[in-house]
């Protein structure tokens, strides 16, 4: 297999006031064509950001500091904004989190997916018209709506439409960020199980950000899990949930109530995450790790390759 | 011992389709509900947003006035009570809200906030306000007592808020969505918080939430709500295992498992939902129901009590 996506000691920062919040530190890993990869964590862990990163989406405060991002054997760190227009949305292109957001209110949601795609390719309008009644019957969308605009569209037709955008100029690779946030349980049900489906139907290669480690086993082939910035682990999703190493994963996975099974307790971790600002020397984990040692406190683990496919960040496992 | 009961409750929001109508028209938000909770135990209402789970909240704690029904606590019906009385009889009665964000006064410190429903109800005492902080979890309470709520994280946010709910002993409980706006880590830490004080002062909850996998874990029963109507109530597991109606089934099966080897099968419903306002006759959910009959449409189903203390509201059972 070929890898589509490649990631190398990525280190990214936004400047504030008070300082450099360090939202990405020493990110390495790769995804193959046709993957599904998960990305897991709190708030304000750098999921977003990372996302962000491999868009170059960045806002004007944001640097990145330090390392690769080869997408398709190129690196497009040093990539102008001229040069990343045209990679944005053929190559890469993004399913943003806030639906209801992403969908300027004034014009009509066919209009926008038209304009779209005729900044990108050169094709005429009706064209562009065409396509996008292919797109709104490959997601689900009857494509008379095409000509509503976006408040009479319902919070899943919405997301639906979103997702439609993101696939108008055939990307190869796709970033869904946090997509069915907003929506009730049973939209969101349908939303992920749309997601899934296209991803096999077009053989597409996709990074699903997510919070919620239950939606991320329901759709994706690996996971990455994130904690301050850093990525601790990185696996198969059933290597993950069978031999979980890394004592945050662990503790994320025992902090979930499951409908299914006997009912659990829920070992919730202690503390909360590190002020960014400011992280802690050595691992940025060791202040809420129960089997932090003196080590800890003073090496930043190394991210390795313990099993085949099994990457790590930890002293202790190692 | 019943600690709640409540008798068709019924809140109707009056609603001018044209500005120059004389016709009354009303969104039923709440429409004939009745439930009872058992003094210590906690009754999880769940259901997707806009099916009156809120608005039956906020009745119950008289922040809203009922159209019509009772509302006892503890055999006294509040429903009715006016000025003084229902003064005094609100510190048996506290609601923690949703977002921690928004329901903490940004200007007062944490002693102003906790402090606010003791000088309401004439019960200053600094001690007990030194106790609430303790027993939620923020020790020593001298370090929290003089910061503002932008000094504080989301899960200290969350536990000010509870503390200001005890701080007053009161008998019941109301908890909108407590954790809905906390990361994961830090929700298991608020729910196993709330599970221990329930434990120690023998408190009665009503548990308002979206997250079927959150309402198992917290609750001992369990009430679907769908547009205003409690379609099915009963033990937690048992709802949980064995689900009567068709909604609640559709709602199960849409929940993920963060288990990537459960396959789980889903029930596909349809995305509209019926309207709330002036509802006709029929079932709510006759529109998206798979097994609809000829008597869904003409009548409403009652609450029936299909196996021991298991109710549902269908035309399939009885």
């Amino acid at each position: 297999m070929d890898t589509i996506l490649e990631i190398e000691e990525l280190e990214m920062s936004y400047q504030t006031i008070k300082g450099f919040v360090s939202a990405v530190d020493n990110v390495s890993f790769k995804i193959m064509k046709g993957e599904s990869m998960g990305l897991v964590g709190e708030s304000g862990c750098g999921k977003t950001s990372l996302g962000m990163c491999i868009m170059k989406l960045l806002p004007e405060n944001a640097r990145i500091m330090n390392g690769k991002i080869l997408f398709d054997g190129e690196d497009i760190v040093p990539k102008t904004e001229e040069e990343m227009r045209k990679i944005r949305w053929k190559g890469v292109s993004m399913i943003f989190q806030a639906a209801m957001n992403a969908l300027n209110p004034v014009y009509r949601v066919g209009d926008q997916i038209i304009e779209a795609i005729q900044t990108h390719d050169n094709i005429s309008k009706e064209e562009a018209r065409e396509k996008v009644e292919k797109l709104y019957e490959l997601v689900g969308l009857s494509p008379e709506r095409m000509k509503n605009y976006p408040h009479e569209y319902s919070g899943g037709m919405r997301q639906r439409a979103i997702i439609a955008m993101a696939l108008a100029c055939d990307p190869k690779f796709i970033i869904a960020d946090e997509p069915t946030t907003a929506l009730d349980v049973i939209v969101q049900d349908q939303i992920i199980d749309e997601i899934v489906n296209l991803q096999k139907k077009l053989n597409m290669t996709m990074m699903y950000i997510s919070h919620d480690i239950s939606v991320i086993a329901e759709t994706c082939n690996k996971i990455g899990v994130m904690y301050a910035g850093n990525i601790v682990e990185y696996t198969y999703t059933s290597t993950l949930f069978d031999n979980p190493l890394h004592p945050y994963t662990k503790a994320l996975m025992s902090s979930f109530p499951s409908i299914e099974g006997p009912k659990k307790e829920l070992k919730p971790v202690p503390g909360e995450p590190p002020n960014l600002l400011n992280p802690p020397e050595g691992c940025r984990f060791y202040p809420r790790c129960s089997y932090a040692e003196e080590i800890c406190k003073k090496e930043n683990p190394e991210f390795v390759e313990i099993e085949k496919d099994h990457f790590l960040a930890c002293h202790k496992v190692i | 011992m019943e600690m709640v009961n409540v008798e068709h409750l019924t809140k109707l929001f009056p609603l001018r389709k044209r500005l120059f109508s004389r016709e009354k028209h009303y969104v039923y938000a709440v429409d004939d509900v009745s439930f009872k909770i058992e003094k210590g135990k906690i009754m999880g209402l769940v259901g997707e947003s806009g099916c009156g789970k809120t608005t039956t909240a906020k009745l119950l704690v008289r922040l809203l006035d009922p159209t019509s029904g009772n509302i006892y606590i503890k055999n006294e019906n509040i429903a009715d009570l006016r000025g003084k009385e229902l003064k005094k009889f609100r510190k048996n009665i506290q609601m923690i809200f949703q977002d921690p964000y928004e329901s903490l006064n940004p200007r007062f410190i944490v002693h102003d906030t906790v402090a606010e429903p003791l000088i309401a109800q004439g019960l200053y005492n600094t001690e007990k306000i030194y106790d609430a902080l303790e027993v939620v979890g923020l020790k020593p309470p001298e370090e929290f007592l003089f910061r503002y709520s932008h000094e504080l994280s989301g899960g200290q946010r969350q536990r000010v808020a509870i503390a200001r709910a005890l701080v007053i002993d009161p008998i019941f409980v109301v908890a909108d969505e407590p954790t809905s706006m906390l990361d994961v880590s830090i929700r298991a830490d608020v729910l196993n918080l709330l599970l221990a004080l329930r434990k120690k002062f023998d408190l009665t909850v009503l548990f308002v939430t979206h997250d079927l996998a959150v309402a198992r874990y917290m609750c001992d029963s369990i009430a679907v709500m769908y547009l205003g109507k409690i379609v099915e109530r009963g033990n937690a597991e048992e709802i949980i295992k064995n689900p009567k109606h068709p909604y609640t089934k559709a709602l199960l099966s849409a929940v993920p498992i963060p288990n990537p080897k459960a396959k789980r099968k889903r029930i596909k419903i349809g995305e509209r939902v019926s309207d709330a306002v002036n509802p006709p006759e029929r079932c709510r959910f006759y529109e998206r129901c798979n097994y609809k009959k000829d008597i869904c449409k003409r009548k409403y189903p009652k609450l029936i009590e299909c196996c021991k203390d298991h109710f549902v509201a269908c035309h399939l059972y009885g």
